[in-house]
């Protein structure tokens, strides 16, 4: 099949342009519709992000701006109408800018988190993976512990213990609010970027380039940085790109469970736990279905640009 | 094999030492004030503080203090076996409460487990076998959407749908079989076993599916072929064992993540669990039990770990000669 495909290829265009890794795997991503999609869907939520302050300047609401109007006598929150799109929350707070303003924690946290993760991950897996022996069982033992723990308890005993204080754990470094959340998810999330790192790293270390470098004298540190670490980035972006939603789940379930970002910021997951604040769901139920569908598209999205990613680099995948 | 399971065993005994060492770590040496002052619950008075650092050792060096920890988990405390402490919010031994609590997260860990099993992987290998047709589409675009949908989102969504709209199902709470009659109990449990076991069926359908599809191409499924064996059996009795091995492994590994299912489904379901213990006492302030249910869940993922690798190296004989 692919003789014939060669005998029949087109006249070669008059200039040449040789493809680079990058130009190939982006024109294979380019290629999946539903991958493309995706990132549609993740630049308009990051743009949404961005200008948060400006959709509730058009909007003419703050997102904890409190209105009276929007509460019944009762103090019961009002649904979706003319200006109020997504209705308002128990405390009377326009639910469509909080909402808007929501996607920036999420973003934030994840991408700050998952950023973290993944020089750690890179650091750690390379060295299990360049150096072996001992050291390798080790770093790996270690992450197979890791990763069979129950890192939600242990995100919660973090939160709760690091949060008794203002000042925070580690001499101010996990301080209460978003950067204790960033640092949990950083924590707890590099071993799955080191074990792909470490992989990675090992089937590299024995091929030719590698051991030519060597022969000529090359230090291990030139070895890593030079000749391994730029086959390794393609493979760390599909798989960050891929524990990404994870880590937004994970920040949603955090703030849902009340040990996440803190209570003045606007998050979706903390949006959906005041919906649950005595059943308060089955009557304001746009409380629990807005923030809850935008967070759902937000994960979906980075599954489908992930899987875009990890076909589009996939050798078994055609070339053009 | 006995070699294998000495061998297993010993690494467990290192691992929950390991465990012991992490909470111990957050929970003592990282607390930004006295630990003292966070065990004794939202305001505790001077003499509550006292006896906490008698308790724990506290005006000692740190690897008694450690020591003296590791002793009360394995030996007991002046409360009994396991030493988990005492609860200065509800003025009684951890451990009074643990029992009735594991009964429940292990009925919904347990049903979860069944229906996850039960409907990942049959999907998957659907999906595999009818490759690319309409079936394997609309299985796979719903498997990414449950991978995608938060737990406590789909939770809420089935209540209001199943309970509150529509009122074919029960609402939240828990019902013992031995109190309420079975058909109410389970009435009660099957949509927090249906919700938390929807987003691991989800993986383990696409896991299923990639890993059947890998297998169906090896050589020894040309060979089973060759002979003349019809597809039906090529598939179940050739290519589904081989591809469902390596996922037993995996769900070993899973049930660390199942656990962090099971604390959200607890709190949106209202089972009086572990995890929604932990939950609640994030709010009383009270750490011992947020300790205690660090300790007992990870040393219960870490043994049914061991379960599942010695399973898994009695099926596999590789495993163990390795």
């Amino acid at each position: 099949m692919t003789v014939r495909a060669q005998a029949e290829a087109p006249p070669l265009p008059e200039t040449l342009v040789g493809r680079t890794y990058w130009r190939i795997f982006w024109r294979r991503f380019m290629r999946d519709r539903v991958a493309v999609g995706g990132l549609i869907v993740i630049v308009t939520f990051v743009a949404m992000a961005i200008l948060a302050p400006l959709v509730a300047k058009v909007v003419g609401h703050s997102p904890n701006q409190l209105f009276e109007s929007m509460r019944t006598e009762l103090g019961l929150p009002l649904g979706p109408r003319a200006h109020f799109w997504f209705g308002a929350d128990q405390a009377g707070r326009d639910l469509f800018v909080r909402v808007v303003y929501g996607a920036r924690t999420s973003l934030t946290v994840s991408v700050v988190g998952t950023g973290i993760a993944t020089v750690i991950g890179v650091i750690v897996g390379a060295t299990a993976g360049f150096y072996g022996r001992w050291l390798d069982t080790l770093i790996s033992r270690v992450i197979d512990v890791w990763l069979s723990l129950p890192l939600l308890l242990f995100a919660i005993g973090l939160s709760t213990v690091c949060s008794a204080s203002p000042n925070g754990c580690l001499n101010g470094l996990l301080q209460p609010g978003l950067s204790l959340v960033i640092g949990i998810i950083a924590l707890f999330t590099w071993p799955y970027i080191a074990r792909i790192a470490r992989g990675q790293v090992i089937s590299l270390r024995q091929r030719e380039f590698v051991e030519a470098a060597r022969a000529m004298g090359v230090s291990d540190m030139r070895i890593v940085l030079s000749e391994l670490l730029p086959n390794l980035v393609g493979p760390i972006v599909v798989y960050a790109t891929l524990t990404l939603p994870g880590n937004i789940l994970f920040e949603a379930s955090l703030s849902f469970l009340g040990v996440g970002v803190p209570q003045s910021t606007p998050s979706w997951g903390r949006m959906m736990a005041d919906a649950t604040e005595g059943s308060l769901f089955t009557y304001a139920w746009w409380m629990m279905v807005f923030p809850g569908l935008f967070l759902l598209l937000m994960t979906f999205a980075f599954y489908l640009v992930g899987e875009g990613f990890r076909e589009a680099l996939d050798p078994r995948g055609g070339v053009s | 094999m006995w070699r294998y399971v000495v061998r297993r065993l010993l690494w467990v005994g290192v691992v929950l030492l390991v465990i012991t060492a992490v909470t111990y770590a957050i929970f003592f040496i990282m607390a930004p004030v006295d630990p003292a002052i966070l065990f004794g619950g939202k305001q505790p008075t001077p003499a509550v503080i006292q006896q906490i650092q008698r308790e724990f050792g506290l005006d000692k060096p740190v690897w008694v203090q450690y020591g003296l920890f590791v002793k009360h988990i394995f030996l007991g405390d002046q409360y009994g076996w396991p030493g988990l402490g005492f609860s200065f919010v509800t003025r009684a031994p951890v451990r009074s409460q643990l029992g009735s609590r594991l009964v429940i997260t292990t009925t919904l860990a347990v049903g979860a487990s069944f229906v996850w099993l039960l409907l990942g992987i049959p999907v998957g290998v659907i999906s595999a076998v009818k490759q690319r047709s309409f079936v394997d589409r609309l299985a796979m675009g719903l498997a990414l959407f449950f991978v995608s949908a938060p737990v406590f989102w789909i939770g809420l969504m089935f209540l209001w749908v199943f309970w509150f709209k529509l009122g074919v199902a029960a609402g939240t709470g828990y019902y013992g079989p031995a109190q309420f009659g079975f058909f109410t109990w389970l009435n009660h449990m099957i949509m927090p076993w249906v919700v938390l076991a929807l987003v691991e069926a989800a993986w383990y359908a696409r896991m299923a599916r990639a890993s059947l599809i890998d297998t169906m191409g090896e050589d020894f499924i040309r060979t089973a072929r060759a002979k003349g064996l019809s597809e039906r059996r090529v598939i179940f009795k050739h290519a589904l064992r081989a591809s469902l091995v390596p996922m037993v492994t995996m769900f070993g590994m899973d049930l660390g993540l199942l656990f962090g299912g099971a604390i959200i489904t607890e709190t949106v379901f209202n089972l009086q669990g572990i995890g929604q213990w932990a939950v609640a006492s994030v709010f009383t302030g009270d750490l011992p039990v947020i300790l205690a249910v660090t300790l007992i869940a990870s040393f219960a993922i870490t043994l049914a770990n061991v379960v599942v690798d010695i399973c898994y190296a009695y099926l596999d004989p590789r495993v163990r000669l390795a």
